[in-house]
């Protein structure tokens, strides 16, 4: 793809760490509104024909996330203990390459209801967390979810608990698997209204780009046909296309240059080769995910900030939020066939908002599903009473394989300050870089929702006609795949690290807007607001650009 | 610990063991393997006798007859493979397993496990299910019955024929017996 080249010294009007989700859109909205731009993406530029159908290479061998040899993380459950090595998939599962997450991301987009962003003062506080309101609302976010929606590609049609949209989607929901069906039947018998999947993958040709293919390759996995709206697909293109947006692939960043006024100048970074590069900039965004941006912003202290850059609140890299996950699985008489098509078809959101009358703060939503390969289900997948060797297993497999499938559960994380990212103090990266820590233990009532759903769940299966219907053990998360509020959004400067405009409130004309702005973490499936707020933040730094505000 | 659990913590752990990875090497030494397969050639990583061991439990794990299992997928050319490149910190391990299974076996039977009855094979499994040995062999022939042919086991969709599966590029709906017939239901 043709693109132009900027000098590295001479400053760039806008220099963005990351080309994800958050990236991608912030990229085509600002080189679009004429402003210069330089991307720097740690992983590769791959194209939709690189990708493959490959379990092992994907979920085993680190593909497109990378090796922990490389990357190495850490995690332990509280600040008392050390925090050991990881293996793959965890405990941050991201995808490294242009497009980011949103390349191996499975395309749930569900859109925050107005109770996100309104919680605190509906709810209340929750003691031991730093539960609060978002600086902005529902209303002001509406727009710019339409623009993800037509602009990013988004299938679907209104759900009976879905909140105001100003247009229809642009293309409607793809076709309705056996999954979706028994979700329906099971979710109707109880009362409940199940809805169609909003899914950010392409039920029709939209946009220049190909539809769904249906060859059940999408969590996890990168998009051949390119209908998986990835920024990669959606965003990145337009971008280039300006003539105002380099891309560079295989650029580290390991530090935000400030100079002696406290404003940043631009950023350090390794390229493909490993020299060092340094890349002035008017302003710098970090859009590099929940656990890269905190880490290098934790990287880049200094003299004048000595605890980490933006850091004056102590909250950078505090309240991690992975969302609450759990599953029910269930077998039927008849072929499902779920490894055909998209992960996800129908979803049941009645369990959405929090009710004081469960006993506890939480809500959410679950779909119906199959997440696994035939690797990972014979794995990790069966119900307790099965044999995991011989003829019985065997048969097991044959049999239940095409007729299984899962209703997972998604739900809401409260922003606990233990759970954060770190800097580990003695393992390296391959760059030298400082591994990533990870602390993180569910909140008492982040598990019990996590319970409450899985009962629902399971009783859906039930009443759909399961022939068995078995819960995955609700325990404590040690991997989490959406790295969510560890730069905060806030009005108040002490305890928050951006403000309502994604601008630090530290340093002038550094932005940080990815899923670490969150201020809570929503029901799960986080990617469309992620993407709503780069719209809006796109907005919000142009206003302030052209009013000669940064 | 609950199976889920503790079959997640063993994955998480030897999962480390993969990071050695980098795939082109990995299928340039599975494409030998199943080169070396198909010509009958020795096993690269494996010795004869560890070969036969490993074939042995994969086949216990994953039977023959009827539906392919594990010895008709070529499970053990996988790990051949997969224990001499991302898979090689697992190799002594397996390796000094390997050596103590055939011995257990002589005691048990005066034969390598291979050559044990099918009876004295399971009973000798079963004693060793939750050693690390088995659930390394358990997940290797997993792996080599399902994982893509390119990495030398899954022989002529093996794995797909036991899950009773047709892999197509892409395909259209209906896709199972529920969304074909969904009447009122949706």
């Amino acid at each position: 793809m043709s693109q132009p080249t900027f000098s590295q010294a001479k400053p760039v009007d806008f220099v963005i760490v990351g080309s994800g989700a958050a990236g991608g859109v912030l990229a085509k909205e600002l080189a679009a509104n004429g402003f210069s731009v330089v991307v720097l993406e740690q992983g590769p530029w791959r194209q939709s024909a690189d990708f493959h159908h490959d379990e092992l290479g994907v979920w085993l061998l680190g593909e497109l996330t990378g090796s922990p040899r490389d990357f190495p993380q850490t995690f332990r459950q509280s600040p008392e203990e050390t925090a050991a090595a990881q293996p793959l998939p965890g405990p941050l599962l991201y995808a490294r390459g242009v497009g980011g997450s949103s390349v191996h991301f499975t395309a749930n987009f569900w859109r925050f209801h107005p109770v996100d962003f309104r919680e605190r003062t509906r709810w209340g506080s929750i003691e031991g967390t730093r539960f609060d309101d978002w600086p902005i609302s529902y209303e002001e976010l509406e727009p710019y979810y339409t623009k993800v929606d037509w602009e990013v590609g988004v299938s679907g049609v209104p759900g009976p608990f879905d909140p105001p949209r100003s247009r229809p989607y642009p293309v409607p929901p793809l076709p309705v698997k056996s999954s979706g069906v028994l979700l329906s039947r099971g979710a109707r018998r109880l009362g409940l209204h199940p809805q169609p999947a909003p899914m950010a993958i392409l039920s029709e040709a939209h946009d220049g780009r190909l539809p769904c293919h249906h060859c059940g390759f999408c969590m996890g996995y990168g998009c051949e046909f390119g209908a998986k709206s990835s920024t990669l697909v959606s965003m990145i293109p337009t971008a280039v296309a300006t003539g105002r947006c380099e891309v560079r692939p295989g650029a580290t960043v390991h530090r935000v240059e400030t100079d002696a006024k406290g404003r940043a100048t631009g950023v350090l970074y390794w390229d493909a080769k490993g020299r060092e590069q340094k890349q002035a900039a008017r302003a710098v965004v970090l859009s590099a995910n929940g656990a890269e941006t905190a880490r290098l912003l934790l990287m880049s202290a200094s003299s004048r900030f000595p605890d980490g850059l933006a850091n004056s609140s102590g909250m950078v890299g505090k309240c991690l939020m992975w969302n609450g996950n759990t599953s029910a699985w269930g077998t039927f008489p008849e072929p499902l066939n779920e490894y055909k098509s998209v992960e996800v078809t129908r979803i049941v959101h009645d369990f959405y908002d929090a009710d004081p009358r469960r006993g506890f703060y939480g809500g959410g939503g679950f779909d119906g599903r199959f997440s696994f390969g035939p690797i990972f289900y014979a794995m990790l997948a069966l119900p307790p009473d099965v044999p995991r060797w011989g003829a019985d297993f065997k048969q097991f497999l044959h049999d239940s394989y095409t007729r299984t499938m899962e209703v997972a559960c998604h739900s809401t994380s409260l922003p606990v300050e233990s759970n954060s990212i770190t800097l580990d103090p003695s393992l390296k990266d391959k760059w030298g870089r400082p591994a990533l820590r990870v602390t993180y233990r569910d909140h008492a009532d982040d598990l019990k929702t996590m319970q409450f759903l899985q009962d629902r769940a399971l009783e859906v299966l039930h009443a759909a006609g399961a022939t068995q219907a078995w819960g995955t053990p609700v325990v404590p998360q040690n991997i989490g795949a959406h790295l969510l509020g560890t730069c905060r959004m806030g009005t108040d400067a002490s305890s928050s690290v951006v403000n309502a405009d994604h601008r630090t409130h530290d340093v002038p004309n550094l932005f940080i807007c990815d899923g670490s702005s969150f201020v809570t973490s929503g029901r799960g499936q986080p990617t469309m607001t992620i993407q709503a707020l780069a719209f809006r933040a796109a907005d919000r730094i142009t206003a302030l650009a052209r009013a000669h505000g940064i | 610990m609950d199976p889920v659990s503790s079959r997640r913590a063993f994955l998480a752990q030897v999962g480390g063991a993969w990071l050695a990875a980098n795939l082109p090497l990995v299928l340039t030494l599975s494409a030998h393997a199943r080169e070396a397969a198909a010509q009958g050639r020795p096993f690269s990583t494996l010795a004869e006798a560890e070969a036969r061991a490993f074939e042995a439990v994969a086949a216990q794990i994953l039977p023959s007859g009827g539906l392919p299992g594990a010895r008709e997928a070529g499970a053990v050319h996988f790990a051949d493979g997969a224990l001499g490149s991302f898979f090689a910190d697992q190799l002594p391990d397996i390796r000094l397993g390997l050596a103590d299974l055939d011995q257990r076996a002589r005691g048990m039977g005066g034969a390598p496990f291979a050559e044990l009855d099918d009876e004295h094979q399971k009973a000798l499994l079963h004693e060793l299910e939750p050693t690390p040995l088995f659930q390394g062999i358990w997940m290797l022939t997993i792996i080599g019955t399902f994982a893509e042919p390119a990495y030398g086991g899954n022989r002529e969709g093996a794995g797909q024929q036991l899950l009773g599966i047709v892999r197509a590029p892409s395909y259209q709906p209906p896709f199972g017996y529920y969304d074909a017939q969904k009447g009122d239901d949706d």
